[in-house]
């Protein structure tokens, strides 16, 4: 996927959005004290402002140029990260091996072309060597199978 | 006279410590490791030790940093034979082999080069590991002097160093850099006691947790990057016999003054805290064009062009050791995270380490010994392993990276926060690489924010929160007006010349590493 953005300008936006929204939420909540004893408030703002200013440096710098074009790729970021967020969801409460094998069957898809039965023997192979180095080598602790309680 | 008694002591001290059997074992597993996935492209050395972490967790700290650090400096010897044979870096810091190891390649030399590199890998380690047993004492004893000002200095130079040098623009880095120090915010306040930026998930009081950011910064965001459509090309394999490594006398005439040069360029460059192996290499193959007799050589083949970038990393990346041990002030994202695994096995690097535990800190520099001579031998008889392993296509090669680092991961804590923490960082590591925006800054503001905090805060406590103070202290003084110099330097040749690193990328043309790596 192609996009064509004036990528300064996005810089700019989300860093001084980031900026003001990290120093606004640090003056509301925590004490921020004198500079002679500074509160745990103060440093984070003045990181935001810091980050504000050169948000509106970067931004200015820029300004004028044409969007560059930024090739994204969707596919396999999807992929990639949704298997690493079922691996997150899987692994407490169903334990190691399924996560692995939930794991390496979606980030395959993150390249097209390859074929069910190809992947399923990849992942139960990879599986299986990971278990033993971590569990066998490595003498780590873990929940292989889990089922929910 | 009395310095070399000492350090003929410290040396034996060291080398006691480096020979014991779990030592040895765990060196020559590391640097062997460490090569290896140095060479596979998209691994670099920071990927490499966040892999293998996990193998460190449960050792000695000796023998863990021995490890981890074997596989650092192991991963500067192999990812010159990715670049040398297949046009593609294995190391961020490989990837100005590519301009004239790849020519070389091509032209049925790769032997000689990947011969050369090695000679010049180790000489620069050599001069590195030289460096760092002559001064790294000296370094830390003058810091036992530090106050907080000195700190803060020091750290500011660090951090405007890794955003300035060598970047398209230092604006992006600094910005990075405050995001990083942001990230290093969240947690618990050290000096209140008030949880900052924690949103209730009792998970993140302790921080977030580095390995995790680490690896999903720059593993796996480098992961989704790699995978561009079209990557199935099909790779020119090169024969390497063991005759054709041996280089000819005319290699080894035009090779010696680069390797002395990109020693030197190496070590300067890995002791700067905030510049590291990547900027060292950049420099040394510009430097080479500019003294060469005839630059027309180079992106076509030159020994020198290659020789001198590959002496270059490997000194910077033995060097870089130095500020990290002395100081506790990481000079790059890597030793970030060798710092922090000392910090987590309990050993708060700095100027008491090297007086109070010589054991660590000789042992350590003994094993870098030991690493660099295996390696050397390591590379000749397993040059045909290399050329084998390179082959390895990355569809197949990615889920396994992925696997071990959630395995890893979850290894630690056993906890599926760290996980979420892996996907967070990933995702935002590919947001900001799709921005191109440098990733390194944001690493060391992580790793070096609270520090620069905590000691921003002593220091206006104990100065009665007069500024005044960080400048009428000499060593205070001395550093930030060399962060200046280096800021104004990098500010001018980005703004009114071309830095030399455009210059190169403008003239490789075809493909590099994406985006600003810099691990």
């Amino acid at each position: 996927m192609v996009v064509h953005v004036n990528r300064d300008m996005l810089i700019g936006f989300c860093l001084a959005l980031f900026g003001a929204a990290i120093a606004i939420y640090a003056y509301a909540k925590y004490p921020i004290g004198s500079i002679f004893r500074m509160g745990p408030g103060m440093f984070p703002v003045m990181l935001g402002c810091a980050s504000i200013l050169l948000a509106i440096a970067i931004a200015l710098r820029s300004h004028g140029k044409q969007g560059d074009p930024i090739e994204i790729n969707v596919r396999a970021a999807a992929f990639i990260l949704v298997a690493l967020a079922v691996f997150a969801i899987i692994i407490e409460p169903f334990g190691v091996v399924p996560a692995l094998l939930a794991l390496l069957v979606i980030s395959s898809g993150a390249v097209p072309g390859r074929t069910i039965v190809g992947t399923a023997i990849f992942s139960i192979v990879i599986t299986a060597c990971i278990v033993f180095i971590f569990v066998y080598l490595m003498n780590l602790n873990l929940n292989l199978f889990g089922w929910p309680a | 006279m009395s310095f070399f008694t000492e350090l003929y002591d410290h040396i034996l001290i060291g080398a006691g410590v480096a020979i014991s059997p779990t030592n040895l074992m765990y060196c020559l597993l590391g640097v062997f490791l460490g090569q290896l996935l140095g060479a596979l492209p998209g691994i670099g050395s920071l990927v490499a030790i966040t892999l293998l972490f996990p193998v460190t967790y449960h050792l000695e700290p000796t023998t863990a940093l021995i490890m981890l650090a074997g596989i650092y400096y192991g991963s500067a010897y192999g990812g010159s034979a990715a670049s040398i044979l297949l046009n593609l870096p294995g190391t961020p810091s490989s990837a100005v082999a590519c301009l004239d190891g790849y020519p070389l390649a091509r032209q049925g030399r790769a032997g000689a080069a990947l011969s050369m590199t090695t000679i010049g890998s180790f000489v620069g380690g050599s001069l590195g590991i030289l460096l760092m047993m002559m001064f790294a004492p000296t370094i830390a004893e003058a810091a036992l002097q530090f106050g907080p000002w000195e700190y803060v200095s020091l750290i500011i130079m660090g951090l405007m160093s890794a955003s300035a040098v060598g970047s398209d623009s230092p604006l992006k880095g600094i910005a990075m850099v405050v995001v990083g120090i942001f990230f290093g915010v969240v947690g618990q306040d050290v000096s209140s006691g008030v949880p900052r930026f924690v949103f209730g998930m009792n998970d993140l009081l302790d921080g977030i947790d580095l390995v995790a950011i680490a690896i999903g910064l720059f593993g796996i965001a480098e992961v989704i990057t790699t995978l561009r459509p079209g990557m199935t090309e099909a790779v020119d394999k090169f024969s390497v016999t063991l005759r054709s490594m041996i280089p000819t006398r005319d290699d080894l005439r035009r090779s010696w003054a680069p390797i002395l040069r990109g020693s030197a360029i190496g070590s300067f460059f890995g002791i700067l805290p905030g510049t590291g192996a990547l900027i060292a290499s950049y420099a040394a193959y510009a430097i080479e064009r500019r003294v060469a007799d005839d630059p027309s050589r180079f992106g076509k083949g030159a020994m020198e062009g290659l020789v001198s970038p590959e002496t270059a990393n490997n000194a910077a990346d033995q060097t870089a050791f130095i500020p990290t041990m002395t100081l506790g002030i990481p000079g790059s994202a890597t030793m970030a995270i060798m710092l922090g695994v000392l910090i987590m096995n309990g050993i708060t690097p700095g100027p008491s380490v090297v007086a109070e535990q010589p054991e660590l800190f000789w042992g350590l520099i003994m094993s870098f010994w030991i690493g660099n001579v295996a390696l050397v031998i390591l590379n000749i008889p397993m040059i045909g392993i290399w050329t084998r392993v390179l082959t390895v296509p990355y569809q197949l090669l990615y889920p396994i990276i992925l696997a071990f680092v959630c395995m890893g991961i979850y290894s630690i804590n056993q906890s599926s926060f760290d996980i979420w923490v892996v996907f967070a960082a990933g995702t935002v590591g590919y947001g900001l690489r799709m921005l191109q925006l440098p990733l390194a800054p944001l690493l060391l503001g992580f790793v070096l924010g609270p520090m620069l905090e905590e000691h921003f805060r002593r220091a206006l406590v104990l100065s009665h929160g007069d500024f005044m103070m960080f400048l009428e202290r000499p060593v205070s003084l001395g550093l930030l007006i060399v962060t200046a110099i280096i800021v104004g330097s990098s500010l001018y040749s980005t703004y009114f010349g071309r830095g030399a690193r455009s210059a190169l990328l403008e003239e490789q043309g075809n493909g590099g590493p994406e985006g600003d790596i810099r691990p």
